[in-house]
């Protein structure tokens, strides 16, 4: 009797250690893994709808995990268009903007704070037409649609007018909207961003790429920007996110391939790997620096337009001088020297 | 003697001086200041609450609309472009929301089993908001007419409604009157249903009123025309200048309850013995 009550105390015993034993790597397991979601830093970034390949960085650096690499995990919410999203930045909804230029110094002109970590898209303002409409003097005295008085497409459009001595008029829709009204020739034209403009060619008989590219070479078309608080308080999650992003540049830069059907999972229509190869020709997404003659111009393109006022922002000199912060985007391209982006 | 006494009561009240009338209108005119003095006052305060940027104050919202209204949008238009296109649009389809929605509320009043097999068919219409018609409209309709119809759309039901339900409520006594006079159909409606539901007609048009504004902003803000009030705020949000957007804002509200006015107007002069129910 007494044997057995030994063998079950025994028994028992040796299962408590077991199972002491396997918590004890349980948790040890647990840990680091509970750690490293401790550590994660959300940020809430926002950008615009269809805008998959122009902001294509950010997206190569969600699905290769370089935000995770640098302990950030983001999440999107998208607006119709630039101005529209740093509204909602100026209210404290957003830590990170992907918009245009334009929006960028129109926010700053009316008091808005922030820092601009890099460059993410050049060109990305091309011009589409209607079939009858082969030069762009058969444009003059007729509809164009842009994105917005305050997109930097509408901005495109002025210079566009000036470059070939023409006057259209202009007329401001939602960017999904603009397809509509071309096919169905409310506007003759439309001039506005990637892959909306490789759809419409796509989609709407006839149309065609009037002007791939705007008439400035090089045109600064989309920045990046981090709220200042971030940036002086977190200045390690300004760097991990500048970080991902140029690892998302470099990325495309070496798989371009891969990167457009990356991108073309993100757009999530039909036919996205096609629109996005058609597309990709209009835009560079590789390049992190600010184009700065092309800036300039816009920049004095808005305030001739009377879009910006000099208040607030003197000069070109003075926004670039308060506004813009390449020393995150510098100490990212020092820590990846010799890194290789792989597939 | 009672009564006699009572009669005289209310003909003295009826015929009171035209000077206590002016005095009752500087009255009302003296609270509504101190209302909207009261509103500026609450506006300024929170300026100074919410201290942003982008929050602006009373002061900077009238330097923009001098601003506006001396030297133009930044798309060249002037103040009075956008608003009588908001005008002229609205006038359109409101319009033709009543020159539709008050006939076709007295056929269906009149003959109930139109209404009752036709409901389901119509009804649902009500419910869809005319904002929901945009996308629709950009594909099927362009320019003046896209709007016309979203605003008819607004309009029209409530007229429609308040037109519907005013048939059955005119008086049978009236009707019966009428017939044993040897009135015919079309003079019974034309002397009796018509005048009867009147105010029910003016009731629904100033309900219309309000949604015809709502939806004409909503469908200037989608976009296809350069002009407009609401199209003029969505050029402003873009352009972040929220003091310009405010302008918009007001002269909206202004307008509105300036056509309001003028539809009470036309209610307190047609229908006296409505407006003299007090308690």
């Amino acid at each position: 009797m007494n044997g057995n009550v030994d063998r079950k105390d025994a028994r028992m015993t040796s299962m408590k250690r077991c199972t002491v034993a396997l918590l004890v790597v349980l948790v040890a397991l647990a840990l680091p893994v509970v750690g490293a979601a401790q550590k994660m830093t959300t940020l809430r970034v926002g950008d615009q709808i269809g805008s998959e390949l122009d902001y294509g960085p950010y997206w190569i650096a969600v699905e290769k995990g370089y935000f995770k690499e640098e302990g950030l995990t983001t999440v999107r919410k998208t607006y119709p268009n630039g101005p529209a999203t740093l509204l909602d930045y100026n209210k404290g909804e957003l830590d990170a903007v992907m918009a245009g230029f334009g929006p960028f110094l129109q926010a700053a002109s009316q008091g808005s704070d922030y820092v601009i970590v890099s460059s993410i898209t050049k060109g990305n303002a091309p011009l589409v037409a209607r079939p009858e409409i082969r030069s762009a003097k058969d444009l003059n005295g007729k509809r164009v649609g842009t994105p917005g008085l305050g997109t930097i497409h509408d901005t495109m459009l002025t210079l566009y007018e000036r470059e070939h001595g023409i006057k259209v008029e202009h007329v401001s829709a939602k960017i999904t909207d603009l397809v509509a009204m071309l096919e169905k020739s409310e506007v003759q034209g439309i001039l506005c961003w990637e892959t909306v403009a490789a759809t419409t060619v796509r989609a709407v008989k006839g149309a065609h790429y009037l002007a791939p590219l705007p008439v400035i070479p090089g045109a600064e078309s989309l920045e990046v920007i981090i709220s200042r608080k971030i940036a002086q308080s977190q200045p390690e999650v300004a760097l991990g996110f500048t970080r991902a992003l140029l690892k998302g540049m470099r990325y495309i830069d070496k798989h371009e391939d891969d990167a457009l059907r990356i991108i073309a999972r993100a757009m999530n229509v039909a036919d996205a790997l096609e629109v996005a190869k058609l597309a990709k020709a209009q835009v560079k997404i590789t390049d992190p620096y600010m184009e700065p003659k092309s800036a300039q111009i816009i920049y004095q393109a808005l305030v001739e337009t009377k879009k910006i006022t000099t208040e607030r922002v003197k000069s070109y000199d003075d926004f670039m001088q308060r506004f813009v912060d390449y020393s995150f985007l510098k100490r990212a391209e020092e820590s990846l020297k010799g890194w290789e982006p792989k597939r | 003697m009672k009564v006699e006494a009572d009669v005289l009561e209310v003909a003295r009240a009826a015929s009171v001086p035209a000077t206590a009338g002016r005095g009752r209108s500087l009255r009302v005119l003296l609270h509504n200041a101190v209302a909207a003095l009261a509103v500026l006052a609450a506006w300024q305060v929170a300026t100074w609450v919410v201290r942003s940027v982008f929050f602006p104050s009373p002061w900077q919202v009238a330097r923009a609309l001098v601003d506006l209204g001396l030297n133009g949008d930044v798309a060249g238009h002037t103040l009075l472009t956008h608003m009588w296109w908001s005008m002229a649009r609205l006038a359109a389809g409101f319009l033709m929301g009543v020159l539709l929605g008050v006939p076709l509320g007295l056929l269906m009043g009149l003959y109930k089993p139109l209404y009752a097999g036709t409901r389901a068919a119509l009804e649902p219409f009500r419910f869809i908001p005319p904002i929901a018609w945009i996308p629709l409209t950009i594909v099927l309709l362009s320019g003046f007419s896209r709007y016309v119809f979203l605003i008819w759309l607004g309009a029209f039901f409530p007229i429609f409604v308040a037109t519907l339900v005013g048939v059955p409520r005119v008086e049978p006594i009236h009707k019966n009157v009428a017939k044993v006079h040897g009135a015919g159909r079309w003079y019974i409606l034309r002397k009796v249903v018509i005048p009867s539901i009147l105010p029910d007609i003016l009731g629904g048009m100033r309900v219309g009123m309000g949604t015809a504004w709502m939806t004409i902003v909503a469908a200037e803000m989608s976009g296809g025309e350069t002009t407009g009030l609401g199209r003029m705020m969505v050029n402003y949000a873009e352009l972040i200048r929220i003091p310009e957007i405010v302008v918009g804002m007001i002269l909206i509200g202004a307008l509105g309850f300036a056509m309001n006015e003028v539809l009470l107007r036309i209610e307190q002069r047609l229908f006296r013995w409505r407006w003299e129910v007090t308690l």
